[in-house]
């Protein structure tokens, strides 16, 4: 797995870091954080920003996890930014058996995002923010907006009480081991219950989506895990996500074959971001 | 236990057939699965006598070994289970029909939990409910949990409840809970709830004293208590209005054991 963490000096990121440091215990996975400074002028200097002690502290507190224990990542004891292009600096661990990289970005933040994008090709990408700013970044949609033009899953963290259930709502898209093991960790991480929810038509659900969910119950069983099954059918399906998104991460197909991402619009999934309390998994 | 399960090739059925196969290896049951193929117009004869008779095992022959082919796929261990049983007409009709030769002590069906009401009503509508006595087992979900939850509200007949509920599965070691809905059903000047007689009738039927916890709050979040539960059991009036027990069976995401009042 490979995991881009968009952060900056709220205490949202803080949160951010901590909760993939714990999936990244698990899953050993590479890591990009990419930092944004508060003021992204001509006066951004590395040498006193505010963003690079940030990241330098939240690379640390993921090294920090292990406490003692085999560590895949490697830091130096003094990390020090360079130049990457007029717009970025960049911090790469040079040793250990799993990436651990850094880019302060002082450009754009869709640019600076998008291209973190291209370069890195994320299987996740991460970002927090606050419930209580309807998930505004310096007054603008920023975690909405990346979480439509990215072609990789985003995971939107919001700071809120443990999620009892994981509800992934299933449609004919082609569900990835990946997907699934993103899934998996999320649900180790708040130990919460996996729920696979199937969209019906007038109380009839496709094939497809009953095989796929048929399918995952195997899976899980497999796994002595356990499962919820419900069925919602697409007429009360908003009012569904409403329900759910108060307390439960919600999980999102949206792929371009996917009949959820006709269900729900991109500015309903906005507004599912910005106005809901959890945090939210759109998975591609 | 004699046990009547209807079944489908699709996944509602598939956790029901997991469900009772594993209710199978504690309780002594014997599980006849039942299967009906429908009359679709289009694919009907016109006909009658010996070309329709002959049409209509064609289509039997047929669903049998669909269906035997899913119970294959679907379980490998499951203590007394019959050879399926496959009729061809109206699904609710031949359910009713088959239940009517009285050999059956439970009927279960799979019933995948849903957001709305809908299913659970008009379930509870339907020519099948009205038409028969025989307890009915709703499957939603599988789960590892040893726990039954008896649901009652200070209306409820938990004598009546208990004594159907030993009649099938006195032999089952899960766990008891005896929730009472909204507060009331234990007040001391309610001679046919006092919490002292909760023990007695659970004792006189051969069962385990409960746990007793009262409850409140919306349908909803008492459902979501259930959680930890195997199954939950109940009284239901399937002639009455909408209740607060039914309201939380909808939305309760375990099995449903329902008795009809």
């Amino acid at each position: 797995m490979n995991i881009l963490v968009v952060i900056d000096n709220y205490p949202y990121s803080s949160y951010v870091i901590h909760e993939i440091s714990k999936i990244a215990l698990n899953t050993w996975c590479d890591i990009t954080l990419l930092g944004f400074p508060e003021k992204r002028d001509e006066s951004f200097d590395i040498r006193n920003s505010s963003i690079v002690k940030t990241t330098i502290d939240y690379l640390q507190t993921i090294i920090s996890y292990y406490d003692g224990n085999f560590c895949p990542y490697n830091l130096p004891e003094k990390i020090e930014f360079s130049p990457k292009d007029k717009n970025s600096f960049i911090f790469q661990s040079k040793k250990g058996r799993k990436k651990l990289k850094a880019v302060i970005c002082t450009g754009d933040y869709m640019d600076g995002i998008l291209n973190q994008v291209r370069e890195v090709k994320p299987s996740l990408l991460v970002i927090g923010c606050d419930k209580n700013t309807n998930c505004k970044w310096r007054g603008k949609d920023i975690p909405a907006l990346i979480a439509n033009k990215v072609s990789c899953s985003v995971l939107i963290v919001k700071e809120n009480k443990t999620p009892e259930e994981i509800v992934c709502c299933l449609d004919n898209s082609h569900i990835t081991q990946e997907s699934l093991e993103l899934i998996n960790q999320l649900s180790t991480l708040y130990r919460a219950d996996i729920k696979i929810v199937g969209i019906a038509e007038n109380n009839t659900m496709k094939v497809k989506v009953e095989k796929t969910m048929k399918d995952l119950l195997m899976y899980y069983l497999k796994q002595d895990i356990s499962v919820w099954l419900e069925v919602v059918d697409k007429s009360v399906f908003s009012s569904f996500l409403n329900q759910v998104a108060q307390k439960d991460i919600i999980a999102l197909w949206v792929g371009q074959q996917s009949f959820l991402k006709k269900l729900i619009p991109n500015d309903r999934i906005n507004n599912l971001i910005n106005n809901t309390p959890s945090s939210i998994l759109l998975l591609r | 236990m004699n046990v009547l399960i209807y079944l489908d090739d699709n996944l509602a059925s598939s956790i029901s057939l997991r469900y009772i196969c594993k209710h199978s290896l504690l309780v002594p049951m014997s599980i006849q699965p039942f299967h009906v193929e429908t009359k679709e117009q289009d694919h009907y004869p016109v006909g009658v006598g010996w070309v329709r008779k002959t049409w209509e095992r064609t289509i039997q022959d047929t669903s049998r070994s669909i269906i035997e082919g899913f119970i294959k796929t679907e379980i490998n261990n499951c203590r007394g289970l019959s050879a399926v049983k496959v009729v061809v007409g109206n699904v609710e009709t031949e359910i009713v029909k088959e239940i009517k030769r009285g050999i059956y002590d439970l009927f279960a069906i799979g019933m995948l939990a849903s957001f709305g009401f809908h299913s659970f009503y008009d379930f509870l509508k339907s020519e099948l409910v009205q038409n028969v006595m025989v307890p009915v087992l709703l499957v939603k979900n599988i789960t590892q949990y040893k726990n039954v939850y008896f649901l009652i509200d200070k209306y409820s007949d938990l004598e009546l409840l208990v004594s159907n509920y030993a009649n099938l599965y006195k032999h089952l070691p899960y766990k008891l809970t005896l929730l009472c809905y909204k507060y009331g059903c234990f007040e001391q000047n309610n001679n046919d709830f006092q919490i002292n007689n909760v023990k007695d009738i659970f004792n006189s039927y051969g069962l385990d004293s409960p746990d007793v916890v009262e409850v409140e709050g919306t349908s909803q979040d008492v459902g979501h208590m259930l959680r930890e539960g195997d199954m939950v059991v109940s009284l239901v009036d399937k002639k009455g209005p909408k209740t607060a027990i039914t309201d939380i069976l909808v939305h309760s995401p375990i099995s449903s054991l329902i008795f009809w009042k």
